[in-house]
């Protein structure tokens, strides 16, 4: 029911239903004043009448004759009769005494019950000394009436449900259409942006709206995969076109060292290392990009992530050491994702690198973590140094950006959101908490894409 | 590298190529040049070649069309693809191609060179269990490393860091090929971490002893020898 009232198609059944039932209401309840005020009027003309020819009777045939008609009616079935005189003493009728009324009104109509039957009265000043009270059983009339309510209130009941079983099934369906276009989508999320909804063409069911949007979406997932294949084409042009100076130029700088007399080795070496530092930043950047406009294809293999902690802790624990520090790991046994290890792998490079250049405290610990979380993986890297304060969270994660500014020229600022960017990729996000002190960079992942 | 190696390249750049084939004739290996695929597929038809070092995008026909051509007519000499495109998926398609390894543009010579020689020695199928510099000796079966008669105290990263080197002897080895083939990655890092590991395998290495064998070369790399 909860997750029924999400749909925005039952919400608007639930509505309509509700104005229906309003309306419904209105008209029953209309109909049924109007019904029971029709009954009452012709069982008030049936009393006035009898009590009318009662009345004449009394003028013309006098007393007597009145007293043995009010006797002879008074054995009909439902009829209610007595004469009385001004003090209300019994003269005849079936009602030898006067009824507790349970309504009465200014011209001298009343109710009263006779055991469980309603009667319906009226009471009639003959002359000074004699009052007639003309009664009917109304028990019909209300059963009536009782069957009127009975069947109105089945009638909402009824139209109740049909309104929201009409709703919750109209809703369903327009979900699961939503669902089939979700299905059928989900390609695309893992980069292959060739799928194209099929019930635009012709339509199945559902009609035009859906069709209409269906189509759009196939417009859409046409212009994108343009889109991205022209930007894969420039990007691998810009490879092709920065890489092939970039490959003379290494070419003839280790030439020249290897001729050389040996005098300018140093310089050429520093040169080279320039050579590698301009190709690490363009390939970090190229491989940002890829990964941002969804160039890239995840290759998602299973990744077990214990060994992958144990040959980065292998691999970065001396340098630790050199600085007095700790690289510890913590967790991952048994753990497992699909992705691509490579990617993976350097993005915990790229989170330890941080850790060492932003929080070098000599004899603090950096821990590297992996644990379960729901479906999910997260790996996290935890260290205590300076860490970056909540409002430059999301700063941080920018391409090029530098929050420490004395710290300039090491690292190219595009370690954490090439992090970010491989989150991403993996259909997972990269989290930066507090870890008083210092930073904690956590890598949710889902296990698989 | 092999006196008689005879390596084929084929490039479109050809002053690349031209400092390549130097630097490759410097090494005594007898370097050929093709410019373009075409060239390329009829030299590598004619010739007798132990490997060929083949760029991945060239005029006329494309790399990876030239070494299908080869493969589909019963050629098997090994191919080493350059490309300035390093992806994922353009290393599939060369390897789907037929090519045996990949190099990504810019490179290190000493990569390309211990690349290819790898790639003979493959197809060689020459494997050894012993290898011997100076007096360092060490034997790949027990994993053991000696100075004279000195057993090194290493454990098993360092011994793994050290036959590479020995494997390389007298040829630059570069960061990018420690961490490939010592720690299995393709990473990318900022910092010195091989640095950091031959400093500590050096510290077992050369220090007690008077003859260096463990050299820095800046911004190439490291190489074994008995400095000249």
């Amino acid at each position: 029911m909860r997750t029924l009232l999400r749909l925005a198609g039952f919400r608007a059944a639930l509505a309509y239903t509700t104005l229906l039932l309003v309306a419904m209401a209105l008209v029953l309840g209309l109909l049924y004043v109007r019904l029971a005020d029709n009954l009452q009027v012709s069982q008030d003309n049936l009393i006035w009448r009898e009590a009318a020819s009662l009345s004449l009777i009394h003028q013309r045939d006098g007393m007597r004759a009145l007293a043995q008609t009010i006797e002879a009616m008074g054995r009909w079935q439902g009829s209610y009769l007595r004469l009385s005189d001004g003090l209300g003493a019994f003269i005849a009728g079936n009602l030898k005494t006067f009824p507790v009324p349970e309504a009465t009104d200014a011209e001298g109509w009343l109710r009263f019950r006779d055991g469980e039957v309603p009667v319906r009265a009226r009471l009639l000043q003959l002359d000074e000394n004699l009052v007639l009270l003309v009664g009917h059983d109304v028990a019909d009339g209300a059963a009536l009436l009782a069957r009127f309510r009975q069947a109105f209130a089945l009638a909402l009941i009824a139209m109740l449900f049909i309104g929201l079983g009409g709703g919750a099934f109209l809703a369903r369906r327009g979900l699961k259409r939503v669902h089939d276009i979700g299905a059928a989508l989900q390609p695309v999320m893992q980069g292959d942006l060739s799928v194209r909804l099929k019930n635009a063409q012709h339509d199945g069911q559902g009609g035009a709206e859906w069709q209409a949007l269906e189509a759009q979406i196939n417009a859409m997932l046409a212009r994108l995969e343009k889109l991205i294949h022209a930007t894969r084409q420039v990007s691998d042009n810009l490879a092709h076109d920065l890489r092939a100076p970039l490959t003379r130029l290494r070419a003839r700088l280790e030439a020249l060292l290897a001729k050389g007399d040996g005098g300018a080795d140093n310089e050429i070496g520093a040169a080279l290392e320039d050579v590698d530092g301009l190709l690490r930043s363009f390939n970090a950047l190229l491989t940002l990009s890829r990964l941002e406009s969804g160039v890239a294809t995840l290759q998602a293999w299973p990744v077990e992530i214990a060994p992958l902690m144990a040959e980065l802790h292998d691999l970065f624990a001396p340098v630790f050491e050199d600085k007095k520090m700790t690289l510890r790991i913590e967790g991952g046994d048994d753990l497992q994702l699909k992705g691509d290890a490579a990617l993976l792998g350097q993005a915990l490079v790229n989170l330890i690198e941080n850790a060492l250049a932003h929080a070098a405290v000599a004899g603090s610990e950096v821990v590297l973590a992996a644990q379960k979380n729901g479906a999910g993986v997260v790996v996290s890297l935890a260290d205590s140094g300076g860490g970056i304060a909540p409002q430059d969270h999301e700063k941080a994660l920018q391409r090029f950006a530098r929050l420490d500014e004395s710290r300039a020229g090491d690292g190219n600022g595009l370690g954490l959101s090439l992090v970010a960017a491989i989150c991403a990729h993996h259909g997972g996000t990269l989290v930066l908490a507090d870890n008083q002190p210092g930073l904690r960079a956590e890598m949710h992942l889902p296990a698989t894409v | 590298m092999g006196q008689n190696l005879r390596l084929l390249l084929v490039e479109d750049d050809t002053k690349a190529a031209a400092l390549l084939c130097d630097r490759f004739r410097a090494e005594g290996v007898d370097a050929t040049h093709a410019a373009d695929g075409a060239s390329g597929l009829n030299a590598a038809r004619a010739g007798t070649f132990d490997v060929l070092v083949v760029d991945r995008m060239l005029p006329q026909m494309s790399g990876t069309e030239l070494v299908k051509t080869l493969r589909q007519e019963g050629d098997t000499t090994p191919v080493l693809f350059l490309s300035a495109l390093g992806e994922v998926d353009d290393r599939v398609a060369g390897f789907d191609a037929g090519g045996d390894d990949y190099l990504t543009k810019p490179y290190a010579f000493a990569e390309l060179q211990a690349r290819v020689t790898a790639l003979v020695r493959r197809s060689e199928g020459a494997t050894t269990t012993h290898l011997q510099l100076a007096d360092l000796q060490l034997d790949l079966l027990a994993r053991q490393a000696r100075r004279g008669d000195i057993l090194l105290d290493l454990n098993n990263r360092e011994f793994d860091l050290l036959a590479y080197l020995m494997g390389h002897q007298g040829q630059i080895v570069t960061r990018a090929m420690l961490l490939q083939n010592v720690w299995n990655y393709g990473l990318d890092t900022q910092t010195n971490v091989v640095d950091v590991h031959i400093s500590r395998l050096r510290a077992k290495l050369d220090k007690d002893f008077d003859t260096p064998l463990l050299h820095t070369k800046r911004g190439q790399g490291f190489i074994l020898e008995v400095a000249p």
